[in-house]
């Protein structure tokens, strides 16, 4: 019998009260980030200027290292450090979390130094799974640039009633948005297998693809829930030049640091801790 | 941990917040900037205390940073700000100030000199605007707004539409131009006033000239530079203003054979097309 969502979310919260360790995982994903996003705030400014100056002027222009112009790149550089540090950091520490969330469920005291021990051991895979998905959700954003570009250059003037400025502007931000749940539901599990069930990496990957079929509403509802807390920080970035023109620049810094808390310690927290709760309680409940 | 935590705030706080430098300058230039900016978007129903506060900011901004580049902004602000509040000699007396305090750069010196000029010219005194331009070309010839000043008095001509005046200043403008031309024919200066030429001849509609500075560029520079955006004039020149569809045609195909990477190669090949 399939277990509800709403026992999954009542296992959660009732973790979280008893067992606050379970946000450190978070947590330190969330500080860390954090602390890049302070980085690329410093950025232009002495003595940062001197090592990360040069690779800004180069890649984006010399511009982005004045103000308030530098505040333009921080929404796509903190997504762009997010990702590297998802993949190098933020798979380590999802295993972590699985561990310790089993150690929960079965009422155990959570040890974050036993559970990142037990990850550190399988960090290749986690390593792996993490990067995986990176290259197909950014090979899959790519696909949707191309593919309306390719469109519109072919002559077409609108799909769907609407021109090329709102296909390149909010319908690929949604577009993009539709991908990043799609692909994470289906790798949402990889993670469990491997960790809990002892998978080997591949099985692993196939067995999340395998649970996913089996469960897909309540899996796509798993990571769509707590994303849409992320919603107003998606909408308020794409509207960085304007927010840095009629409110102040710094807002753009503000929000920057609201979309990691709210990732790492809403989205993230809750998506990692339902699917893995999920997972517990459909294969060892 | 705490203290640790603490000593990162203080740490970020200090250099974001305190720390005065280019950055910091830009962001407290960008604050009286914005407020400056307001004023502009309806100087009429700006009441004049507001005025004197940003003008004020203003001052107090050059004054606190005299060294910065941004110090200058901020003192042609205050002068653009009494010109956009119809205060002509007010805005004169300040662009006469800059100009003194500046004398050493004839960038500073020409832009002063040119807002002067347009604050006659807003009250509609032509012969004084015309001579403080004149004064920018016989003063500072080379500075970006002395080389465009030329062709500015005769667009001036002509917006005041004095065809006679027009024609005469567009004249006078092409002698200057090919006067500074001549000094050094390989020179970036040449290749500017060419093309300063090219225009003057396109505001006389005299577009078989037009196209001979646009050859004449070529022929200096083709080795130098890339001619791929001139020959795209010659070839729009030809099919807009001559009408020669088959001089156009011939144009854009030198240009796809000489430059098949350009940048205007496709714009290129969908004028063929037509």
């Amino acid at each position: 019998m399939k277990t509800k969502l709403r026992t999954v979310y009542h296992q959660t919260i009732q973790a979280l009260k008893s067992q606050k360790k379970l946000l450190l995982p978070f947590g330190i994903f969330a500080a860390v980030e954090s602390l890049v996003l302070t980085l690329i705030y410093l950025a232009p400014r002495v003595p940062f200027r001197a090592v990360l100056g040069p690779p800004i002027k180069a890649f984006r222009g010399e511009m982005f290292l004045h103000y308030p112009a530098n505040f333009l790149i921080i929404p796509e550089l903190s997504s762009f450090f997010r990702n590297i540090l998802t993949v190098i950091l933020g798979s380590l520490l999802a295993g972590t979390a699985a561990v310790m969330i089993r150690q929960a469920f079965w009422k155990k005291e959570a040890s974050f130094i036993r559970a990142i021990g037990e990850a550190g051991r399988k960090y290749f895979q986690l390593f792996f799974i993490v990067l995986i998905t990176a290259v197909i959700l950014n090979y899959a954003y790519k696909g949707v640039t191309f593919g309306i570009i390719k469109y519109f250059t072919a002559g077409h003037k609108e799909l769907l009633g609407f021109g090329f400025a709102i296909w390149r502007g909010p319908v690929t931000v949604v577009l993009n948005v539709v991908i990043l749940l799609i692909v994470q539901a289906f790798f949402i599990y990889t993670v469990a297998f491997l960790m809990l069930g002892n998978q080997k990496l591949f099985k692993a990957i196939w067995q999340s693809f395998v649970f996913f079929g089996k469960h897909i509403w309540q899996t796509l509802l798993i990571v769509t829930l707590p994303f849409l807390f992320y919603i107003p920080v998606i909408i308020l970035q794409y509207k960085t030049a304007y927010l840095i023109d009629n409110v102040f620049p710094e807002v753009v810094l503000i929000i920057a640091y609201s979309g990691i808390i709210i990732s790492s310690l809403i989205v993230d927290l809750f998506v990692t801790m339902s699917a893995t709760l999920y997972y517990l309680n459909n294969k060892e409940g | 941990m705490k203290r640790a935590l603490f000593c990162l705030i203080l740490a970020v706080s200090f250099l974001s917040g305190c720390m005065q430098d280019q950055y910091a300058i830009e962001r407290d230039y960008w604050k009286v900037n914005k407020q400056a900016q307001a004023v502009f978007k309806n100087p009429v129903a700006t009441p004049s205390n507001e005025v004197e506060r940003v003008v004020t900011l203003l001052e107090n901004f050059a004054a606190k940073y005299p060294q910065n580049t941004l110090a200058v902004r901020a003192h042609f602000l205050v002068g653009k700000i009494y010109l956009a509040k119809s205060m002509h000699n007010e805005a004169r007396e300040k662009f006469a100030s800059i100009a003194k305090e500046y004398s050493q750069s004839a960038i500073v010196v020409s832009e002063a000199i040119f807002l002067t000029g347009s604050a006659y010219q807003l009250q509609n005194n032509a012969d004084a605007a015309i001579a403080q331009y004149r004064m920018i070309i016989s003063k500072y010839p080379l500075s970006p707004r002395g080389l465009q000043m030329p062709k500015y008095i005769a667009q001036y001509y002509a917006s005041r539409h004095e065809p006679v005046k027009m024609q005469e200043a567009y004249k006078e403008a092409i002698s200057h131009y090919e006067g500074l031309a001549n000094k050094d024919m390989s020179s970036a200066l040449a290749l500017r006033s060419y093309s300063l030429i090219a225009e003057c001849y396109g505001g006389l509609k005299d577009w078989n000239n037009s196209i001979a500075a646009l050859e004449a560029i070529i022929l200096s520079f083709k080795d130098r530079a890339p001619m791929d955006g001139v020959l795209l004039n010659i070839a729009v020149i030809y099919r807009r203003e001559l009408r020669d569809t088959q001089k156009a045609k011939e144009t854009l195909q030198r240009l796809l054979n000489d430059y098949p990477d350009s940048r205007y190669a496709k714009a290129a090949q969908e004028l063929l097309k037509r």
